[in-house]
């Protein structure tokens, strides 16, 4: 499915769609980023009171099913509005013996079907790529409806992409942060950044959270680091999905999508390509 | 879009003429902060006592060598900088701190420092002072420096990132003024200066490189506020004369800086820097 030009649209808006492809980088994606941010909760101490779990827009699964595996004595929810996803993540459980993961398809802008003060934790990764920017404090109520009193709302952003030394990807990135203006999915006032990282304290501060605190990660992924090759493949891939929203709402030619698409591997094959991404994690209490 | 294979020795090219020229400080020093409130001056390390002798090259007017130097008394601490109003400043500064001196001497090339004398040479945010072709002659420095198995750490910042749309401006005012030192900023609207430590510490063998990541945020209402605003503040106030190369008038440059003076004083500006630092061993 290609991203949505009418940023009012209450359907899908993730600016990938949802694929197979997708699910497949997903996984991926997922095993990489909890890798590079040192595990699953890695800045949550405490972790024994903590016996029910909330990810949101868990896509395929990946961070709950690892939890689960990781934490038997949790019970971890997972929601995504693609039944795709969903599917697929359930298969996943069944197939690893895991009877304290369950998932359901649920829209993340939607009222959740969760009864108040019901998890200890909920946890949403990424919201930036289908969340318009007017609807993030009315989801983070709804965070804290179904949090219990004390319980932790744990957000994880970062500035789509990251910062390279291809100039393809680079440009690449400009077309994506583009064409999240104009659906209305960027909060930096030029466009240059998507500029979800400033806000994502602010709003659980505004939200009446208590204890905010934020954590920095960086993923490395230049030339001779140990996510390189992975990392690479899931850029590319993700370009490729990336493609009609370029096309259909930044402006982007044919010739444009398919230049990038070509030079990307081979920019960040190079011995000498460096990059990095930066992921902010905040997480605050329920008064 | 990569580090040219044939880097030139010593600080020579046109870049760093125009290096010279901007005269610029520190751009940045999002981690003075953090030390502020912690007085953690590694926060990478939990075990800071075998640290004794350290180094801070191109130390500025000293904030982050004092910081140290004040929380860690067994260490002794060596601020060096060639800008000798800032070194008096930073003299200044540490009246009554015993174990701490600031030199006068070329930081890229501090021939009357002994080799091998330090356990950390540290380096911060140099992206505004060195020119991309300068960095592996002068991590070589650093290296001379550090006595076998001691540590080289630098610390670079990302582009602050903000809702002030006079800030975003001046952001990228200012990456483009410095894109001609740094070709690599494939277009000229980010630094890129942090994805590349890492290759700068092993193409000078040093050995088990890692990285901390940091965030500072300088939203209103935050600690790191005002102070992480008067250091922008006097950052871009230094480097209006660069900020107009691009071709943007000095009446709009000065227009823009008093709007982010007033934004950033803003209730709802919210504001965030990455920042990271990485190290690696002398290898021996």
């Amino acid at each position: 499915m290609a991203a949505p030009q009418d940023p009012s649209s209450r359907d899908n808006t993730y600016i990938l769609g949802h694929t197979y492809a997708e699910q497949v980088r997903l996984v991926e994606q997922d095993r990489h980023f909890t890798q590079g941010m040192g595990g699953l909760l890695p800045e949550q101490t405490g972790l024994s009171a903590i016996h029910r779990v909330l990810d949101v827009a868990c896509g395929p699964g990946g961070w709950p099913l690892e939890l689960a595996q990781e934490y038997p004595h949790i019970q971890v929810v997972g929601i995504d509005i693609d039944a795709g996803m969903i599917d697929y993540a359930i298969e996943q459980a069944r197939a690893s013996g895991l009877d304290n993961a369950s998932f359901r398809v649920m829209n993340a802008l939607d009222p959740l079907d969760f009864p108040d003060a019901f998890f200890d934790l909920v946890n949403a990764r990424f919201m930036v790529g289908f969340l318009p920017t007017t609807t993030w404090p009315q989801i983070i109520q709804e965070f804290l409806r179904i949090t219990r009193k004390g319980g932790i709302i744990r957000l994880t952003e970062s500035e789509w992409g990251g910062t390279t030394t291809s100039a393809s990807y680079e440009r690449s990135l400009s077309f994506t942060i583009r064409a999240m203006q104009r659906v209305g999915q960027s909060f930096s006032p030029d466009g240059r950044h998507v500029g979800i990282t400033p806000m994502i304290r602010r709003f659980l501060q505004d939200a009446g959270c208590l204890n905010v605190q934020e954590q920095a990660h960086a993923l490395e992924f230049s030339a001779g680091t140990a996510a390189h090759q992975d990392i690479m493949q899931d850029l590319w891939i993700a370009q490729k999905l990336l493609q009609p929203f370029h096309m259909g709402v930044a402006g982007a030619t044919q010739q444009d999508v398919d230049q990038i698409y070509q030079n990307i591997p081979v920019e960040m094959l190079s011995d000498e390509f460096c990059g990095i991404l930066y992921l902010l994690t905040v997480w605050g209490e329920r008064p | 879009m990569a580090l040219p294979s044939d880097f030139s020795p010593g600080i020579t090219s046109a870049g760093a003429e125009q290096f010279r020229r901007m005269g610029l400080s520190h751009l940045f020093q999002f981690d003075l902060s953090a030390l502020k409130q912690t007085g953690q001056a590694f926060p990478e390390r939990q075990d800071v006592s075998g640290i004794h002798h350290v180094l801070d090259v191109a130390c500025g007017s000293g904030e982050w060598a004092i910081g140290v130097a004040r929380a860690n008394p067994h260490m002794q601490v060596v601020g060096i900088d060639n800008n000798a109003q800032l070194i008096e400043e930073a003299q200044k500064k540490a009246q009554g701190v015993t174990n701490i001196s600031f030199r006068y001497a070329d930081p890229f090339d501090p021939r009357d420092l002994t080799d091998s004398a330090f356990d950390v040479v540290n380096a911060r945010f140099l992206v505004g002072l060195l020119p991309l072709e300068a960095w592996p002659t002068f991590v070589q420095t650093c290296l001379r420096l550090t006595r076998r198995g001691g540590i080289v750490r630098l610390t670079e910042g990302d582009i602050p990132i903000s809702n002030s749309p006079a800030l975003e401006r001046m952001n990228e005012l200012l990456s483009r003024a410095l894109w001609p030192a740094y070709h690599i900023f494939p277009t000229g609207e980010n630094l890129v200066i942090t994805p590349l430590l890492r290759r700068l510490l092993r193409q000078a063998d040093c050995q088990d490189i890692q990285k901390a990541a940091y965030v500072t945020n300088f939203s209103t209402g935050m600690q790191a506020h005002d102070a992480v605003m008067h250091d922008l503040a006097a950052t871009y106030r230094q480097a209006q004369s660069l900020l107009v190369l691009g071709g943007t008038s000095p009446e709009e440059v000065e227009q823009q800086y008093q709007r982010m003076l007033a934004e950033m004083q803003a209730d709802n500006f919210c504001g965030v820097a990455f920042y990271l630092t990485v190290w690696g061993k002398k290898a021996g």
